[in-house]
């Protein structure tokens, strides 16, 4: 059930852990990769939609994942939101495990 | 945020991996009480009510070949030894049969037999009464079940385990099972003297029926735990899940008054088909889209992921109907795999590199991608420090 991992992967578990050294300029980052309220808002009153988040692709660019349950036709899902390119993601509920 | 150590009450860190000595000196922390706790004698034990109603033959060839069973397992030496080939026999227990096809009444007790092979009911029976010298099973009416089981390998992470690591199988006695995160305590008196197991609102607390003091057991009601044998901790607080149209939730999450003598600090993981244990950091970290991260869980055990987003919003569902909306979540995936699957709620997220630091708490799947609360969100929201 493991996902396996490729030897040698683990050992730096077996050291104790090192301390952590607090980096600057980050807020600035992870504001750009929240949407704004009301945009979530919108977008969560979408039947269907059961999830919302911004990602990046393969080459660094924001894009905005809906998680969508139900299957058949997306076509009226929005193609961009904000100016950024939507990716439907889901087909199945997001569950408490 | 991070834990205080006292050198009185915490051990060197740098004890060898894997041995018991690592989980010492969490002696200073005040146990619960039973004045906390769920009275023991109101946990009805249902298996015995059951077991009270059945044929004394049934429980007497049950017993017969638990004594093979016992034999066996003394002569294997880790391979399967030619007896239990011969025997093809992994497991016995007693369950209800079908009317159909075992013989008896539809709900009556049937000796299950578990084994290593395919086999028909009447063939087990003729085989087992020839290995076993049982005379009740040359009888063709005697209700017995075959079940095909094949090798019942340990399930690590899913074993009862004292003292109970990090990523192990736990959870309230109503549930079916959950993870085991790591260890906080309190950030004031008398809070602050107790070591406590922190996890899901859904894994400790039932998603939110409780009651406060409930047993939590380890391991977890459906891997075997049994109440209140496996007690390990009580519930101590939850922060409630609102389930009500328009309202947003930031955590799930708990604490269990942990006995100090039955958790450790450390996590667990399978290295070998041997359980090693590490440490994770005691200053929690931001997460951010990019950032590898790791957790160890009851059901994918040791996996590694990437943080795919933050700022995530998701309405999860409890079953029931029951539907919780969740802000500022944490979204994370594993390139051809499953960072979780049920089960791992509770895990504890943390950065895969040397700092091993917490990041989040594993909550919620779907679709391939496992969401979990900030650590620090839950940090703050039950008023602990970690224990790391």
């Amino acid at each position: 059930m493991a996902t396996s991992l490729p030897p040698g992967a683990t050992d730096f578990l077996d050291s104790d852990p090192l301390p952590v050294t607090r980096q600057a300029g980050g807020d600035a980052a992870v504001a750009a990769d929240r949407l704004p309220q009301v945009v979530i808002d919108r977008l969560m009153g979408i039947a269907g939609v059961d999830g919302v988040w911004i990602e990046r692709d393969a080459g660094g660019q924001r894009v905005v994942v809906l998680h969508y349950t139900p299957r058949g036709s997306r076509a009226h899902l929005p193609a961009t939101v904000e100016g950024m390119p939507t990716r439907i993601v889901g087909g199945e509920p997001i569950r408490a495990l | 945020m991070a834990t205080k150590k006292s050198p009185s009450e915490f051990q060197d860190p740098h004890a060898d991996n894997g041995q018991e000595g690592m989980a010492s000196d969490l002696s200073g922390f005040e146990a619960p009480d039973d004045d906390n706790a769920m009275g023991s004698e109101a946990v009805e034990s249902e298996t015995e009510a059951f077991l009270f109603g059945v044929d004394s033959q049934i429980m007497a060839v049950k017993s017969e070949l638990e004594k093979l069973l016992t034999g066996l397992s003394r002569e294997s030496d880790g391979v399967q030894s030619q007896a239990a080939l011969d025997a093809n026999i992994t497991g016995v227990g007693v369950g209800v049969g079908d009317g159909e096809s075992v013989a008896g009444a539809p709900g009556d007790p049937v000796l299950e037999v578990y084994t290593l092979e395919p086999e028909s009911n009447g063939e087990l029976r003729g085989r087992l009464a020839s290995v076993a010298g049982v005379s009740a099973l040359s009888d063709g009416d005697f209700p017995i079940k075959a079940v095909h089981t094949g090798v019942i390998d340990a399930q690590p992470h899913r074993m009862r385990l004292r003292p109970a690591p990090g990523g192990i199988s736990c959870g309230h006695f109503a549930i079916t099972a959950g993870t085991l995160g790591c260890l906080v305590r309190g950030r004031s008196a008398p809070r602050i003297n107790r070591l406590m197991v922190l996890s899901n609102n859904h894994v400790l607390a039932n998603t939110n029926a409780g009651p406060l003091g409930a047993n939590i057991l380890q391991p977890g009601p459906f891997d075997g735990g049994n109440n209140p044998a496996d007690r390990i901790a009580i519930l101590e607080r939850f922060v409630p899940i609102n389930f009500a149209a328009g309202s947003n939730n930031v955590v799930d999450c708990a604490t269990g008054w942990a006995w100090p003598d039955r958790v450790r600090r450390e996590l667990m993981y399978i290295s070998g088909g041997v359980i090693r244990y590490f440490r994770v950091g005691s200053v929690p970290v931001a997460a951010a889209p990019g950032m590898q991260v790791g957790k160890s869980g009851r059901t994918t055990q040791l996996t590694r992921g990437g943080v795919t987003a933050v700022g995530v919003t998701v309405n999860v569902n409890y079953g029931g109907g029951r539907v919780g909306r969740f802000v500022n979540q944490i979204a994370v995936r594993t390139p051809g795999g499953n960072f979780s699957a049920g089960g791992d709620s509770g895990s504890l997220i943390w950065t895969w590199d040397a700092r091993r630091a917490p990041v989040a708490l594993l909550f919620a799947g779907g679709g391939g991608t496992t969401f979990a609360n900030p650590i620090a969100s839950v940090l703050a929201r039950l008023d602990v420090q970690l224990v790391t």
